[in-house]
């Protein structure tokens, strides 16, 4: 039935199917639902444990349990949904195991528990359902007061290992009418007018890097989908794909036929056995109702997919040293051009998108261009979505309009600093990005804004650090983890990040393994510091060593108080270098 | 089309490579892991140079020019860059210059004097001091590693051997060998281009310097020497010689005066092995025994169809290296006919060839080790000519000794790829025809590609003839072989492509002009010589009267056969 629905356009939808599809959206329900939002960083606080107490403790009942994806909203995990037949769902989270008992009393007396409440989903309304009294709209929680969620709209609601229920909220609908009446041309044309770019780091334009690809001669063409997401603090393509795999697939499917690519391939990080599941289950379910395969839908378009497992390393960020990689070479990167769009896996044209951009295009095209260009700033055009993490009052997922300001991020959705904590700086892009002190979080999150600011948006991670950091031991441990994880192929990268390291470990370090030197050695090790990262972001052969030095960057830019007390003083005045001095200056009495 | 190059118009091709572009314009920008023919790895960043409109500095190993791109090559801006990049790579590397085997011929040392690096910058940080020395020619200070691939990508790439790869990642990158081990438990088969492209002392060959100093000095000791003519060619510009002219008889006298007792023409050798070559050619094809002939003087293409095509061992000829069969056909003469102690005996060659080194320790008869003691290469030779104060171009010419005295021009093509197959081809057509060959060329075993195929004609015969010089090609070759999609009468295969002129054991400075001038030379010799006859060489009939012809079979063999079998590595 459903596979039927697909082919026909979506305005001759028949009544009965048409029921069917919102029973599968669970438009009302016919008996108690009961679902726990899961994924990697729900289970990490016992979301399994919790869902397995409410089968055990809900056996024999009429009661649907439900696997569902993550909200996003990461500190009230585990996330428990509530819904009563004629009512809309409620949510709950943080749910604790002792909570389980009083949660299936309540469901089965047709009650809502007592219990940490989030709000109520919106009264969908087509079949008579009464919202709660008295319970708040979750829209209007402030957590997701603030966003506008587009690529994230489904995650939470939808079953990700139910492609029925992805199909009844929409997904492959634009990929059906766009391999059966779009041209490529056409939709290379259609993305580069959008002015989408690519959430991957850069931001290139998606619809640039399409065209070229279309335009190369070859064999074969692959699209790849990067998933090896690397970036500590970013979570944002896990999440994506292990609460809603087939948006992500469905984009993956419409850029591979915008280029012509028969083959594509998702890589994900090895770590995430989550994602990885969930991605292969869904790759197989699209291909057994024929939206991926060979002749899709009777278009005479084929699209092979295939889920390889990434190691996992930063610097397949970089997309020629991840082609090289599932390549089954070093995850080196080298020099372009010549670029993927001509020359990349097995040296055929290749596009390779981040797990984000391709959750935008299904948006895309079901918005439309305009509608889609109405969120956002002119020049980054969408939505972003940042993973707040550090002590903040409500860290997560959050998913806001291009453009919107770090500081309303943190005091929105976020909702500020944890109590008693006040906010000292923010960390944007992932270990190579900026740490921008409290007084320059009124930057908008856009590419040209950040640009201008000579920060990047990376993936999106978002740390906030309280005045309990050391902002020098920050740019130590990530400039501990850039040394790590550089390839080691080009010198300025590989050497230049190992001396600053060198040189910041002697600034926090009071002995032991780094001899720290004299005052007057540390001193000069600053001074190199500011000319070494000059010449690593002028030189470095990708982006990882071009932008190695921002750690090292931003401390002396707005740190450089915090870093002189450490040379000169020997002093710490976050109190988190061990043998220096902490505290404020001593003023001799 | 044209662009412009620090405010000077200089015309380009389209889609050329800027560093290309700007080397003939005479513009030099420095580099250390650009490999020409090979794609650019873009791992040095020393060619970068300012573009405008480009945000970064722009490497010119990797970079297309477009029309009116305007570039600037040494700005302040590109050239700190490379002074800190030098500054960077010298602060992990030892500092023990002095005591390098490289001292002089650095790379990176003549980075740092061209770059003006007087200061100290970074600490130097502690050094492992492991040195791979398990291999019997090839050794591997992993300190002195600039980590820039050049040996990495002629091993894998060129050479197709894969012996070295880089393992870790950051600072714990490094150049190893498989699992970590030796480079003599690896498929490595020392043909020393890593050695070669090596810009540091990070690989050199296992010096044999000391032991020869150690020998000559040694009154007891009768110390021969066979002069390949490879290394007058290659030496003769760092004394100012003219490259290009013909000046053995001077090297000549440099060994006599270097205190060798007795100075071989390495040629010659190569005349009596492709004569004993051909006959067993003709042999075989007279034999109805078809089937391919593999003729290879170069140690490492032993090794290497040992390595990975043991299978074909049965079609590779059955004769030992000209230097080999040189070494025991010399011990036999100085004792036999010169009446020397056997035992006082020292052999040596000259050779640009690395993996001669380690053909010293193969067993080459059943439990007889090989007739060479000590290879020096020509770098070995420039240095022990250096420290005995010899200088050839002050010397006047002489002869080589008895029986070995000056090879056919046969003899002496064999260094380039193809020149075998020609020697060999001649001195097969009496053998098969019963009369001499016109000695017209064989042009395209002439050529300069890596790897070529033609057929000639001997007599009713059409024999197909393959060259290959390269590792990788010879790989081709042996592969089509193996799987029969080929069948070639004759394969000529040397393992450094271009020939022995390129050698591992050549000079690292050696220009590239002054190669192609040495290799026009050899060709214009065999043009005008008077003997292009390898197997009438005067040489050969001295050796027969007054040694071969009363030999017992087996005497012979022993001289000329050598031992090889399947080799497994990684054991």
């Amino acid at each position: 039935m459903v596979q039927g629905w697909i082919a026909r356009p979506p305005t001759k939808r028949d009544e009965l199917a048409g029921e069917a599809m919102a029973r599968l959206r669970r438009e009302g329900v016919d008996r108690p639902v009961l679902s726990v939002g899961m994924g990697t960083s729900a289970e990490a606080v016992g979301a399994r444990e919790l869902f397995d107490a409410f089968r055990e403790r809900l056996r024999g009942e009429d009661v649907e349990l439900l696997e569902l994806g993550s909200l996003g909203i990461c500190g009230a995990d585990p996330v428990v949904g509530l819904q009563l037949p004629g009512r809309p769902r409620v949510d709950f989270g943080p749910v604790g195991l002792d909570e389980v008992d009083s949660f299936a009393g309540a469901l089965l007396r047709a009650k809502l528990p007592k219990g940490t409440m989030l709000g109520q989903h919106g009264a969908v309304g087509c079949r008579g359902e009464v919202p709660w009294k008295g319970v708040p709209s979750l829209e209007a929680h402030p957590f997701f007061r603030g966003q506008t969620r587009r690529v994230l709209a489904r995650c939470g609601l939808v079953a990700p290992r139910s492609i029925d229920e992805a199909l009844a909220r929409g997904s492959w609908r634009s990929y059906a009418a766009i391999v059966s009446t779009r041209t490529r041309e056409e939709l290379c044309d259609f993305v580069e007018a959008s002015g989408l770019r690519g959430r991957g780091g850069g931001g290139y334009p998606a619809g640039r890097k399409w065209q070229a690809a279309l335009e190369a001669e070859g064999d074969q063409k692959y699209l790849l989908c990067n998933g090896d997401e690397s970036d500590p603090g970013a979570f944002m393509d896990r999440a994506l794909v292990e609460g809603d795999p087939h948006r992500v697939l469905e984009g993956l499917a419409i850029a591979a036929y915008a280029i012509g690519a028969t083959r594509a391939l998702v890589a994900l990080r090895d770590e995430y056995e989550i994602a990885v599941s969930v991605m292969e289950h869904a790759v197989a379910e699209a291909r057994r109702l024929g939206l991926l395969g060979e002749n899709v839908l009777e278009s005479g378009v084929s699209l092979e997919v295939e889920v390889l497992r990434g190691a996992g390393a930063f610097v397949c960020g970089e997309e020629t040293a991840l082609i090289r990689s599932l390549e089954g070479r070093r995850g080196m990167p080298r020099p372009r051009p010549p670029w993927p769009s001509s020359h990349g896996y097995d040296g055929r044209p290749t596009v390779v998108h981040n797990v984000e951009t391709l959750a935008n295009l299904p948006v895309l095209f079901e918005l439309g261009i305009e509608a889609y260009k109405a969120v956002g700033t002119s020049a980054s055009p969408g939505t972003k979505v940042f993973c707040l993490t550090g002590p903040v009052r409500r860290p997560g997922l959050v998913e806001v309009a291009m453009g919107t300001t770090l500081r309303s991020i943190l005091e929105g959705p976020g909702g500020g600093m944890m109590e008693g904590r006040s906010c000292k700086a923010m960390q944007l892009g992932g270990p190579s990005g900026l740490c921008l002190p409290e007084g320059e979080l009124d930057l908008a999150l856009c590419w040209e804004a950040v640009d201008r600011q000579g920060a990047m948006i990376g993936s999106g991670g978002l740390v906030a650090l309280s005045e309990e950091a050391c902002m020098v031991d920050m740019a130590r441990y990530f400039m501990a983890f850039l040394q790590q994880q550089s390839c080691g192929k080009c010198i300025p990268c590989r050497e230049g990040t190992r001396r600053m390291l060198e040189i910041l470990e002697a600034v926090v370090e009071s002995g032991g393994a780094v001899s720290p030197g004299t005052a007057l050695e540390r001193f000069r090790g600053v001074l190199v510091l500011e000319g070494l990262g000059e010449v690593m972001a002028d030189t470095s052969l990708c982006g990882l060593g071009r932008t190695a030095p921002n750690p090292v960057l931003s401390l002396l830019r707005w740190f450089r108080e915090e870093l002189e007390a450490h040379v000169f003083e020997r002093r710490c005045p976050a109190g988190v270098c061990p043998g220096l001095r902490h505290g404020a200056r001593e003023v001799e009495a | 089309m044209s662009i412009v190059v620090n405010g000077r118009i200089v015309a380009a091709e389209g889609g050329e490579l800027l560093l290309h572009v700007l080397r003939r314009a005479g513009v030099e920008v420095p580099t250390l892991c650009h490999m020409e023919g090979l794609e650019a790895t873009g791992a040095c960043r020393l060619c970068a140079v300012e573009v405008e409109g480009e945000k970064e500095l722009v490497p010119s190993c990797s970079c297309r020019v477009r029309p009116d791109m305007v570039v600037t090559t040494h700005s302040p801006r590109a050239v700190r860059a490379r002074r800190s990049i030098v500054e960077l790579l010298l602060a992990a590397h030892p500092d023990d210059c002095l005591y390098c085997v490289r001292n002089g011929s650095c790379r990176l040392q003549e980075l740092a004097r061209e770059l003006g690096i007087h200061q100290r910058r970074f600490p130097s940080p502690d050094f492992s001091g492991h040195i791979d020395a398990s291999s019997p020619a090839v050794i591997r200070d992993a300190d002195k590693c600039i980590l820039c691939s050049r040996c990495v990508r002629v091993c894998g790439e060129v050479q197709t051997v894969t012996a070295l790869d880089f393992t870790g990642r950051g600072t714990d990158l490094e150049v190893a060998c498989t699992l970590g081990k030796g480079l003599n438990v690896t498929t490595c088969v020392a043909c020393g281009q890593c050695v070669r492209v090596c810009p540091t002392g990070a690989l050199h060959e296992r010096l044999h310097l000391d032991a020869v100093i150690e020998a000559l000095a040694d009154p007891r000791r009768k110390v021969f020497v066979q002069l390949s003519s490879a290394a007058a060619l290659s030496l003769a510009p760092s004394f100012g010689l003219k490259a290009g002219v013909d000046l053995q008889g001077r090297f000549v006298a440099a060994m006599g005066a270097l205190g060798f007792d007795r100075v071989f023409d390495s040629s010659a050798a190569s005349d009596l092995l492709l004569r004993e070559q051909a006959r067993e050619w003709a042999e075989r094809l007279g034999g109805g025994k078809g089937g391919p002939f593999i003729a290879t003087h170069s140690p490492a293409v032993v090794s290497f169809i040992e390595t990975y095509h043991p299978d074909l061992l049965p079609f590779l000829s059955r004769h030992k290296s000209s230097r080999q069969i040189l070494g025991a056909v010399a011990r036999r003469w100085l004792a036999d006919v010169e009446g020397f102690d056997p035992d006082s005996i020292v052999s040596v060659a000259v050779s640009p060839c690395v993996a001669a080194k380690a053909e010293c320790l193969r067993d080459m008869v059943e439990g007889r080790r090989a007739d060479v003691d000590h290879v020096l290469t020509i770098r070995e030779l420039q240095s022990l000519m250096a420290m005995q104060g010899i200088d050839p171009s002050r010397l006047d010419e002489r002869p080589c000794d008895r029986p070995f005295v000056r090879g056919s021009s046969a003899g002496r093509l064999v260094i380039l790829p193809g020149g075998w197959a020609e020697g060999l081809l001649r001195s097969l057509h009496p053998l098969l025809t019963g009369r001499e060959s016109s000695t017209g060329e064989i042009r395209f075993l002439r050529g300069t590609a890596d790897l070529r195929t033609g057929s000639v004609s001997v007599g009713s015969r059409e024999l197909s003839v393959a060259v290959a010089s390269g590792l990788g090609n010879v790989r081709s070759l042996l592969d089509e072989l193996a799987d029969g999609t080929a069948d070639w009468d004759l394969l000529d295969l040397l393992a450094c492509s271009g020939g022995c002129l390129y050698g591992g054991g050549q000079l690292h400075d050696f220009d590239e002009a002054d190669t192609l001038s040495a290799r026009r030379l050899l060709l214009k010799n065999d043009r005008d010589a008077s003997q292009r006859l390898a197997h009438r060489s005067s040489t050969l009939a001295c050796l027969d009267e007054g040694l071969l012809d009363d030999l017992e079979e087996i005497e012979r063999e022993r001289l000329f056969f050598a031992h090889r079998g399947k080799r497994d590595v990684l054991r």
